[in-house]
C-alpha cells in the first residue's frame, strides 16, 4: 500500500464495483483502502458520508507507517470466507510487535474508532500487566513514581486485599 | 529503583544558552512511558480485560494512576479475589470498599461472581444495585450460588425492573416478582439460571423487552409452556436440571435452539411451531427410573418427534444420549422424515450399534455436506436390549453399510466434508466406516481426523503402543481406495 497516483472518480465500473477510499496521514503518505475495510472505522465512516470529490481524507494524529499496517488490519478484517481461528492467528502475529508499537496502534484505533483493533491492542498491554507487582509493572512500562514512602503506604492501605 | 529518573539532562558540553526570558519548559515524562500517555478512556478499556485486584493495583504506580481506577467502567466482583486470601476479608466488605471508592459517572459491566446467597444478604443487595441503577449499568450479572436446599433465591427489587438502559442481565439463584411490570427496553441478552418462573412471567418478559435476543434458562423450574411471538428472539437456548418441566416449545422465528441438561421423563417436552429454525442442538437427555419397557417407549417416541420437526433445520447437533436413541428408531425400522440438513455434528459413544445411529443420519440427510462425529471414549450405562434384538445386530459392519449402500444420497453429490475426533478407543470402530465413506462419497473434498488421546498415567510402554496401533490403523486408512480424487485425507494426533 505505497503512494498511488491521484484517485479515481467516483464512478465505479461494472468490472470493478470495489469503492476505494483514499488516506493520507501526517507525513504526507498516501493510501488506498476498500471502502468495506474503512467502514471498521467509526471516524472514516462519518467522514466517508460527507465526501464528495473523493480526496485523500487528511489524518494528522497518525503516520504513514502505523497508517500503512492499520489499513492492513482493516482489510484482513473485511475479507470474506476468513474462518475464525485463522484471523486469530493472524491477529496474534500482527500485534506481535515492540511496545511502542502497541501503543502507536492503540492511538490510532482510539482515534479511528476501530473497535476490533482497540480491543485487540488493549488486550495485550493488559497480559503485559496481568500479575505482575506494581514495580514489575513500573520497571515495564518505565513508568516513574514521585510518591514518598509515607504516600505510597498509604495508598497501599485504602485497598490492602489488592495487595495481599 | 523505580525512583530513577531517566529524563536526559542538558550535556555539560554545552555552551550555556538558557534563555533567561523563558521559562524551562517541565522536564518530559520519561521518553518511553507510553502507558501514562494514554486518555483516560484507553487506559479503562484496558481495564477491563483485567480482574479487579490488577486495576486496583494500579493505584500505586504514580500519581497521575492513583485516581484512575476509580473511574473505571467495569467492576466484576468475582469470588476468587476473597479465595485467594483465606479469611482476611468477606466477600461484601470488599464490595463495599471498593463501590465507595468508585466515582465513575458511567459504570458499564457490574458482575458480581460466584457469591454465596443467604437471607441475610438481602438489603446488601439491594443497595448494591441502587449503586449500578446511579451509574447506569448496562450488562449486569448476579451470579449467585445458593447455599441452602432447596435454594433460598434473592427477590430481584422493584426499581430493576425499569432499567431502560439494560442491555445483557444473567441473575442466577434470584427470583422474579409476579405483578411486577417489567420494562428492559434495550435488553439483548437474558440468561435466567437456579431459579422459580412461571408462564406468566416469562410472558411478562417478552412483552418487556422487545428487543430481546437471545434467552437461556438454566435450571429453572415453574414454566410449562414457551410462547415467543417476538420476531427479535433468535435463540433459545434450555439446559435441565432438577425440577425442570417445560412441555411445549412455540417459536415460529426462532433461528436457533439447544436443549442440553437432564429432564424429567414426564416433562415430555414437544416442540410446536419451529418453522424458522436454522440451528438445533440436541444434547439432553431423560433420566428413567424404572426399567419398564414402555417409559423406555415415551422417550424414544418423544425424541422420535422431536426429531420430525427438525427436518427443515440446516444445522443440527445430537448428543451422546440422543443419538443413542435414534440408533434405536433405526434398528426398529421406523421410517424417518427427509431432512433438509447440510451440516451433521454427532456425538456417539462407542456401543455396538453406533453405525446404525450413523447410518439413520446418512440415510434421511439427502444434503448433507459436513459430517462431523465425534466419538467418546465414555460408554453411557448400556441401554438394555432384549437377548433377540441383541442377536439379530451382531453383524460386521463392512457388510451392513455396503447393503444400505442405495440408501446414501447425500453420497453421490453433497457430502463434502468429514471430521472425526476420537480419543484412545474409537479409530478402530470407525475403520468401516471411513472405509465406505471414501470409497463412495463422490463429491468428498476433506476427511479430518483427529485423536486426542489420553495418556493418563504417563507410562512410556503404553504410550508407546497406541502410538503404534495408531500408526497401523493410519496408514491401513490411508491406503483405502477414494471415489473421490481431490479427497484429501489429514490425519493428526495430540497427547493430553
Amino acid at each position: 500500500m505505497s503512494s498511488s497516483p491521484p484517485p479515481s472518480s467516483a464512478a465505479a465500473s461494472p468490472s470493478c464495483p470495489k469503492k476505494m477510499i483514499a488516506l493520507r496521514s501526517s507525513d504526507g503518505e498516501t493510501f488506498e483502502i476498500e471502502e468495506a475495510a474503512a467502514l471498521q472505522s467509526k471516524t472514516l465512516e462519518n467522514m466517508i458520508d460527507e465526501d464528495c470529490a473523493g480526496t485523500p481524507i487528511p489524518l494528522p494524529n497518525v503516520t504513514g507507517k502505523i497508517l500503512a499496517k492499520v489499513v492492513e488490519f482493516c482489510s484482513k478484517h473485511a475479507e470474506p470466507g476468513v474462518d475464525d481461528e485463522s484471523l486469530r492467528a493472524w491477529d496474534a502475529e500482527f500485534v506481535n510487535v515492540e511496545q511502542a508499537t502497541v501503543f502507536d496502534y492503540i492511538l490510532a484505533a482510539n482515534f479511528l474508532e476501530i473497535p476490533t483493533l482497540l480491543n485487540l491492542t488493549c488486550n495485550v498491554v493488559a497480559d503485559m500487566i496481568r500479575g505482575k507487582t506494581p514495580d514489575e509493572i513500573r520497571k515495564f512500562f518505565n513508568i516513574k513514581s514521585i510518591f514518598s514512602p509515607e504516600e505510597e503506604e498509604e495508598v497501599r492501605r485504602e485497598n490492602h486485599w489488592a495487595f495481599e | 529503583m523505580a525512583e530513577t529518573s531517566i529524563h536526559r539532562k542538558s550535556s555539560g558540553d554545552r555552551p550555556n544558552r538558557t534563555d533567561k526570558t523563558n521559562p524551562p519548559l517541565p522536564p518530559p515524562l520519561s521518553p518511553r512511558d507510553l502507558i501514562s500517555a494514554l486518555p483516560d478512556a484507553v487506559i479503562h478499556r484496558i481495564f477491563s480485560f483485567l480482574p479487579l485486584q490488577d486495576v486496583v493495583k494500579t493505584s500505586v504506580l504514580s500519581k497521575r494512576w492513583r485516581p484512575t481506577w476509580t473511574t473505571a467502567t467495569d467492576l466484576v466482583f468475582d469470588e476468587e479475589i476473597v479465595a485467594r486470601r483465606g479469611s482476611t476479608l468477606d466477600f461484601s466488605s470488599l464490595v463495599d470498599s471498593v463501590l465507595i471508592q468508585c466515582i465513575s459517572p458511567t459504570v458499564k459491566r457490574f458482575h458480581v461472581i460466584r457469591f454465596k446467597y443467604e437471607k441475610a444478604h438481602r438489603p446488601k443487595f439491594d443497595l448494591w444495585l441502587r449503586f449500578a441503577e446511579g451509574r447506569r449499568v448496562e450488562d449486569l450479572s448476579l451470579l449467585l450460588v445458593p447455599t441452602t436446599e432447596p435454594p433460598t433465591l434473592y427477590i430481584l427489587p422493584r426499581f430493576l425492573y425499569c432499567w431502560s438502559w439494560l442491555v445483557r442481565l444473567k441473575v442466577w439463584t434470584c427470583c422474579f416478582s409476579l405483578g411486577r411490570t417489567i420494562r428492559w427496553p434495550c435488553l439483548k441478552i437474558l440468561v435466567i439460571a437456579i431459579s422459580r418462573l412461571s408462564d406468566d412471567i416469562l410472558e411478562g418478559i417478552f412483552r418487556g423487552c422487545p428487543v430481546l435476543e437471545s434467552l437461556k434458562l438454566w435450571g429453572c423450574w415453574g414454566v410449562k409452556n414457551i410462547m415467543i411471538d417476538s420476531t427479535c428472539v433468535k435463540e433459545l437456548v434450555l439446559f435441565g436440571l432438577r425440577d425442570s418441566n417445560i412441555q411445549t416449545i412455540w417459536a415460529p422465528h426462532l433461528l436457533s435452539l439447544r436443549i442440553s441438561g437432564d429432564w424429567q421423563p414426564h416433562a415430555m417436552l414437544r416442540l410446536g411451531d419451529v418453522s424458522s429454525l436454522v440451528e438445533a442442538k440436541l444434547d439432553f437427555s431423560i433420566r428413567v427410573l424404572t426399567d419398564l419397557p414402555c417409559d423406555e417407549m415415551m422417550c424414544s417416541h418423544m425424541l422420535k418427534e422431536t426429531f420430525q420437526k427438525l427436518c427443515g433445520v440446516t444445522t443440527i447437533t445430537i448428543g451422546a444420549w440422543c443419538f443413542q436413541k435414534l440408533s434405536l428408531l433405526e434398528m426398529e425400522g421406523v421410517p424417518a422424515p427427509l431432512s433438509i440438513c447440510q451440516s451433521l455434528t454427532l456425538h456417539v459413544d462407542i456401543i455396538q450399534w453406533d453405525l446404525l445411529g450413523i447410518a439413520y443420519m446418512l440415510r434421511i440427510s439427502q444434503c448433507l455436506e459436513k459430517l462431523v462425529i465425534c466419538l467418546t471414549g465414555l460408554p453411557l450405562s448400556m441401554y438394555s436390549l432384549d437377548e433377540e434384538s441383541k442377536e439379530s445386530f451382531n453383524y460386521d459392519e463392512e457388510d451392513f453399510l455396503c447393503s444400505r449402500k442405495g440408501n446414501f444420497q447425500c453420497l453421490a453429490k453433497h457430502l463434502k466434508r468429514v471430521e472425526i475426533t476420537i480419543d484412545n478407543f474409537g479409530l478402530e470402530r470407525l475403520l468401516a466406516l471411513i472405509k465406505f465413506l471414501l470409497g463412495d462419497a463422490l463429491a468428498l473434498e476433506k476427511m479430518i481426523i483427529k485423536a486426542n488421546l489420553n495418556m493418563g498415567h504417563g507410562q512410556e510402554h503404553v504410550r508407546a503402543t497406541i502410538l503404534s496401533k495408531l500408526l497401523v490403523v493410519s496408514q491401513n486408512m490411508l491406503s483405502y481406495r477414494r471415489a473421490s480424487r481431490n479427497a484429501e485425507v489429514i490425519f493428526s494426533h495430540s497427547f493430553k
